[in-house]
């Protein structure tokens, strides 16, 4: 070690520095850091860098708890047969079930009595009913929807408790039978008003009575009521070992027609190329991903049961933070009042923007050009509007949950670009900045970027109401920024919450 | 005898003693954060070392080993192994520039280093690259030697002889310019 070595360290061993204020950090540094030592830890935030991260995991939970909810689903067997044929099947074997065990020319005096109960319930919404059945005496204390019953009965009879009122879902039934000769119930306020019917009968019916059994009184009525009823037939239409989820191709839960809005917070990454990368690597280049928010609104086409199409029109912001080095040379020569202002040509991820600083010289400085390593950093926003099309596959089918999948491709418009140069430190405690702008905005932006979409959606529906949880991956097809052989892609991930009408 | 008040300090610190703590700031923070602005000049980053550096000196002052030196420089180190980490994520170390010959022949005049401030020292050091400025602190004020130095910033010790040597002389081209100037106004 050189004698001037040991003077240096001398000079910067003492710490008794008592005279030295200038070296005083701020107060707020004692307060952050007795607080980061003595405060109860609190979470720690989780929309970081590590964003991708949770939204993997969340993506595997939800996956995994679709999976777990309704891969045993009941009667998933009767799916894996060709439709149409189960029903042929099912319906022949219930039919043969029902002939061998009852006669259809008797009418069950119980039935009846279930009957005028029935027409009671309708005129008088009364919530209790009183049934005397083979089975143990029941009482139903309003435990399916009344309204499923009353609107089959009040939409069809006005009419006095006279045995016609019951006669109102036995039309409908019928009505139904002969308008939809293919074989398919595809009105919704029908399948809603069986749907009533048939909770209504398995309520007051007991718990160890197999699904014939519990329909069996119903027919029974049915072929009373209407004389040129056919079993068989009726069956085509209704299996009765099937769910209405089953025969019925649109379900309350499966993919429906109609407006959905959505709202999504993400992050947004942006690839340089390699010879851009070459070009910046040198200044100590650095871009922070990019904050997203969007909103969107839409209309769902629905195909089948299971795939639809979402079309959406949404707002788009990004924000993120890019900087690197500099040297400046600070000449004194061209100053006025110990400032200069400088011109500042910087680098962002969307191509080269230029700007301008006011440097101030301590007047301990009197060199006549000081080089000055400078640290630049700029904040910038893009604001787009996005045209998407997606189609949505319904994979898992809960009777309240769908899990779905869906892949599309969309259009970004970019409207808005917006920088701003956030910081020039200076790293020569004799100099300092201020008075910092952009002077001009970047160019080769590509303003219209087609994209891809792929994601996945966990749904619930509300009654008339649908909400959604989904995870969205996209990516642009083009670059954002090309220039001279340097170019930017983009590519991020997105949370989001949907509303269906 | 401040070797004793600093343990006596620790020990109360170690018992959850925010008071001890606030006294053993006070008498070192200017100190560690001119430490933290000899490796980056900016003071809002060396503000933000400072923080780190004293969090984790908390966290790991139940390490410290009497029998190793004293407190102040234990934490010292601490402090330089935070700022050493900073400038390792930032790449910086990495920024060798090479110098141009003509500094071969400049004589130090050694005179000059007692007649300028901290103030203007901490200057001069931040006028130099960053990785000359790494290496001179590590070094000089520090105390590394070469080997230790090498390891710590992944060059040989070699490299790390050339570029203090050219750091120094980068120091010395510049303290000489301004005493000469000096000189010629008087």
């Amino acid at each position: 070690m050189s004698i001037n070595d040991n003077r240096w360290s001398e000079k910067f061993d003492t710490s008794d520095l008592d005279g030295e204020d200038w070296l005083a950090p701020e107060p707020k540094v004692l307060r952050d850091i007795e607080k980061r030592i003595y405060a109860v830890p609190t979470k720690k935030a989780v929309f970081g860098s590590e964003l991708k991260f949770v939204f993997i995991g969340l993506f595997v939970l939800v996956f995994g708890l679709g999976y777990f909810l309704f891969s045993g689903y009941s009667n998933s067997e009767v799916y894996k047969e060709d439709s149409s044929e189960a029903i042929e099947k099912s319906t022949l074997q219930a039919h043969k079930n029902y002939l061998s065990r009852d006669n259809t020319t008797e009418l069950d005096a119980k039935s009846t009595n279930l009957a005028s109960q029935q027409s009671e319930v309708q005129e008088s919404s009364a919530t209790s009913i009183s049934q005397k059945n083979p089975s143990p005496n029941i009482n139903v204390q309003n435990k399916f929807d009344q309204s499923h019953l009353g609107s089959a009965a009040q939409k069809k009879s006005k009419g006095p408790s006279d045995g016609n009122a019951f006669k109102q879902p036995s039309k409908f039934f019928s009505s139904n039978l002969d308008s939809n000769e293919s074989g398919h119930i595809n009105k919704r306020q029908g399948v809603e008003d069986i749907v009533g019917l048939q909770q209504f009968e398995k309520s007051i019916t007991p718990h160890n009575q197999t699904v014939e059994d519990e329909v069996a009184p119903i027919l029974r009525i049915e072929s009373i009521l209407v004389p040129n009823y056919s079993v068989v037939s009726s069956q085509r239409y209704f299996p009765l070992d099937m769910t209405f989820a089953q025969v019925l191709p649109y379900s309350a839960h499966q993919n429906k027609k109609g407006f959905f809005t959505e709202v999504a917070r993400g992050q947004t990454a942006f690839a340089l190329n390699d010879n851009f990368n070459t070009a910046v690597s040198g200044a100590d280049f650095f871009s922070r991903d990019a904050s997203t928010w969007s909103a969107s609104l839409g209309y769902t086409i629905p195909f089948d049961s299971k795939l639809s199409l979402d079309l959406s029109l949404g707002y788009e912001r990004q924000e993120f933070v890019s900087g690197h080095n500099a040297t400046v040379d600070y000449d004194i020569a061209s100053e006025i009042n110990q400032s200069n202002s400088v011109a500042l040509g910087m680098a962002t991820p969307l191509g080269f923007l230029s700007g301008a600083a006011v440097i101030n010289r301590d007047a301990q400085v009197d060199q006549e050009v000081t080089s000055l390593l400078v640290d630049l950093t700029n904040a910038h926003r893009i604001q787009a509007v996005n045209v998407a099309a997606l189609l949505t596959y319904n994979v898992v089918q809960g009777e309240s949950i769908n899990f779905n999948v869906e892949g599309g491709l969309g259009v970004k418009r970019i409207f808005d670009v917006n920088n701003e140069l956030l910081d020039v430190a200076v790293n020569n405690l004799a100099f300092s900045s201020q008075n910092l702008m952009i002077t001009t905005d970047q160019d080769g932006l590509n303003k219209t970027l087609p994209a891809f979409a792929l994601g996945a959606r966990v749904h619930k529906q509300f009654r008339s109401i649908g909400v959604g949880l989904y995870y969205r991956y996209n990516a642009g097809l083009t670059p954002i920024y090309t220039e001279d052989g340097r170019s930017t892609t983009f590519g991020g991930s997105q949370l989001g919450l949907r509303i269906q009408f | 005898m401040s070797q004793q008040e600093d343990i006596l300090l620790r020990t109360k610190i170690l018992e959850g003693n925010q008071k001890a703590f606030r006294q053993f700031y006070a008498k070192y923070n200017k100190w560690f954060y001119l430490t933290c602005l000899r490796y980056v000049s900016s003071k809002e980053d060396a503000q933000d070392l400072l923080q780190d550096a004293l969090v984790l000196m908390h966290r790991d002052l139940p390490k410290y080993d009497a029998s190793k030196g004293q407190l102040k420089y234990w934490c010292r180190k601490v402090v330089v192994n935070v700022c050493l980490q900073y400038l390792r994520k930032k790449s910086v170390l990495r920024d060798f520039d090479e110098l141009g010959e003509t500094m071969d022949v400049l004589v130090a005049d050694e005179q000059a280093i007692d007649s300028l401030s901290l103030k203007e020292l901490l200057g001069y050091i931040n006028m130099l690259p960053k990785g000359y400025r790494t290496i001179f602190n590590l070094y000089v004020i520090d105390g590394y030697n070469h080997r230790e130095i090498g390891t710590m910033m992944n060059i040989s010790p070699s490299t790390s002889k050339t570029q203090l040597m050219k750091a120094r002389r980068m120091l010395q081209l510049q303290i000489n310019k301004i005493n000469n100037q000096v000189r010629v106004r008087v």
